[in-house]
C-alpha cells in the first residue's frame, strides 16, 4: 500500500514538473539571460522543491512557491559567479552583469532571437546588478508584489521596491537613445 | 502640486495609488507635462514586454522530467506517514518487492518492472538507514538514565529485524561499501537492542558509535541513495 502510494506521489511531482517546467524556464531565463542557464536552474527548482516539499504550507499556490525558488536559484547562481569572477579578477561589486556574462556561443534557439530588440533590451538589462535585475523580472512579468518580492529575496520591503526602482531607472537610461529615434 | 518624480511615477506604474503620494493620481489627469512623461515611461517599459524568449523544444517536458526523476526517488515520508509505524511500512514494502513473488505463479496485477523495485527497495534502504542515523543520534545524547532507554532499544531492534529481512536483495544487488556500512550499523544496533542498562553501558554504546565515525558513513551512504 505504501509503495503505490509513494509511487502515486511521485507521478504527481512528475505532472507538477511538465506542468511547471516552461513557466520556470521563462523566468529563469529572464533573470539569466542564458538559455543553458535557465535549463539547470529549473532541474534544480524541481530538486530543490522535491526534497522541501514538507515545507510548503499551501499558503502559496504550488507555482508562486516553485517561482519562489527558481527566482532564488537564479539569483544565487549569478552571485557565485559573480564571486568567483571577483575572486579571480578582483571585480567590484556594483559591476554590471553585462562584464560577468559567461562567454558561451549562442545556441540555436539564441541566434533565433537576435532581431533589434533583442539587441537593444538585453545589453539594457545586462546593467542591471543581480539584485535589480531579479527584483525587476518578478515586479515585471510575474506581477509579483513588492512583499512578496522581499520575502522570495529575502530582503526588506525597502530594499526590494528600491531594486526595482533603480532597475526601472536604469533601463529607462539606457533606452534613452531608442526612445528619443522613436519619437 | 508640484509636478511628479519620476520615483512618484514609478510607483503609480508598478504599484498603482496606494504607494503614490496622495494626489498623485489627481495630478496625472490634469498635467499635461506630467501625463507626457507618464506616457513616456509606459512606453519604455511596455518594451520589456515584447522581449522574446527562447521557447525550449517540444521534448522539454520530458527531459526535465528524465533529468528530474532519479532524484525524486524517496519521498518525504517521515512527516507526511508519521502515524504508521516504520516498521510495518518496510516489511510490507520488502514483502510485496521481494518475498510474495514466486516466479512460477501467474501474478494477477500487473507485475512491478525490474526498475521499479530496485527504486522501491533503495528507497527502502535510504528510509531504514535514515532511521539508523536518528537513533545512533539519540543513543549519542541519552543521559545516563536507563528509563530513557526501553523505548530506544525497542527501535533498535525493530531496525535489526528490519535489514535482516532486507538481507536477502542487500547481498544481491548492493555496493559493497553500502553493505559494509549497513553491516556495521547492524552491529552497533544489535548491542544497544541488548544494552543493559547500567549507566557504565550507556557509556560504553556511545563510545562504539563516536568510533569509527560510523554516524558519518550512515550519512553518506543514506545522501547517495537518495
Ligand atoms: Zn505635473
Amino acid at each position: 500500500m505504501n509503495g503505490t502510494e509513494a509511487i502515486t506521489s511521485r507521478e504527481e511531482f512528475q505532472a507538477l514538473v511538465e506542468r511547471h517546467a516552461r513557466p520556470l524556464f521563462r523566468l529563469a531565463y529572464r533573470i539569466t539571460g542564458s538559455d543553458t542557464d535557465a535549463e539547470d536552474l529549473v532541474q534544480e527548482t524541481f530538486l530543490k522543491a522535491w526534497r522541501q516539499i514538507a515545507k510548503f504550507d499551501g499558503r502559496a499556490s504550488f507555482g508562486t512557491w516553485l517561482h519562489r525558488i527558481c527566482a532564488n536559484c537564479s539569483l544565487d547562481l549569478l552571485r557565485s559567479r559573480r564571486r568567483r569572477q571577483d575572486a579571480d579578477s578582483g571585480g567590484d561589486e556594483d559591476e554590471p552583469m553585462i562584464n560577468r556574462l559567461p562567454a558561451t556561443s549562442p545556441s540555436p534557439e539564441r541566434l533565433a532571437l537576435s532581431d533589434e530588440i533583442t539587441r537593444t533590451l538585453e545589453p539594457a538589462l545586462a546593467e542591471l546588478t543581480e539584485m535589480e535585475r531579479t527584483a525587476f523580472v518578478l515586479r515585471h512579468y510575474d506581477g509579483m508584489a513588492i512583499e512578496e518580492i522581499a520575502v522570495t529575496l529575502g530582503v526588506q520591503t525597502g530594499a526590494a521596491k528600491h531594486s526595482v526602482f533603480r532597475a526601472v531607472q536604469k533601463l529607462r537610461r539606457a533606452l534613452e537613445p531608442v526612445a528619443r529615434t522613436n519619437v | 502640486m508640484n509636478h511628479l518624480s519620476e520615483e512618484d511615477l514609478i510607483l503609480l506604474y508598478y504599484y498603482g495609488e496606494s504607494d503614490a503620494p496622495e494626489g498623485a493620481s489627481e495630478h496625472l489627469r490634469t498635467c499635461t507635462e506630467c501625463n507626457q512623461a507618464n506616457a513616456a515611461l509606459h512606453a519604455s517599459m511596455e518594451m520589456f514586454d515584447t522581449l522574446p524568449v527562447p521557447e525550449p523544444r517540444p521534448s522539454f517536458e520530458a527531459e526535465m522530467w528524465a533529468r528530474v526523476a532519479p532524484a525524486a526517488v524517496a519521498p518525504r515520508r517521515r512527516s507526511r506517514w508519521a502515524w504508521l509505524p516504520a516498521f510495518a511500512i518496510t516489511a510490507a514494502l520488502i514483502a510485496a518487492v521481494i518475498l510474495v513473488r514466486p516466479p512460477s505463479q501467474p501474478v494477477a496485477a500487473a507485475p512491478l518492472t525490474d526498475e521499479a523495485r530496485q527504486r522501491i527497495l533503495t528507497m527502502t534502504l535510504a528510509d531504514h538507514l535514515d532511521r539508523t542515523q536518528m537513533l545512533l543520534t539519540e543513543f549519542e545524547n541519552t543521559a545516563d538514565n536507563p528509563t530513557d532507554l526501553e523505548p530506544l532499544q525497542a527501535r533498535a531492534q525493530d531496525l535489526v529485524d528490519e535489514s535482516r529481512l532486507m538481507r536477502q536483495w542487500l547481498e544481491k544487488g548492493t555496493q559493497p561499501n553500502t553493505l559494509a556500512v549497513v553491516d556495521e550499523a547492524d552491529r552497533i544496533l544489535t548491542e544497544a537492542a541488548n544494552a543493559g542498562g547500567h549507566p557504565e553501558d550507556l557509556r560504553m554504546l556511545r563510545e562504539r558509535i563516536g568510533a569509527d565515525s560510523l554516524l558519518f558513513k550512515v550519512r553518506v551512504v543514506e545522501a547517495n541513495l537518495r
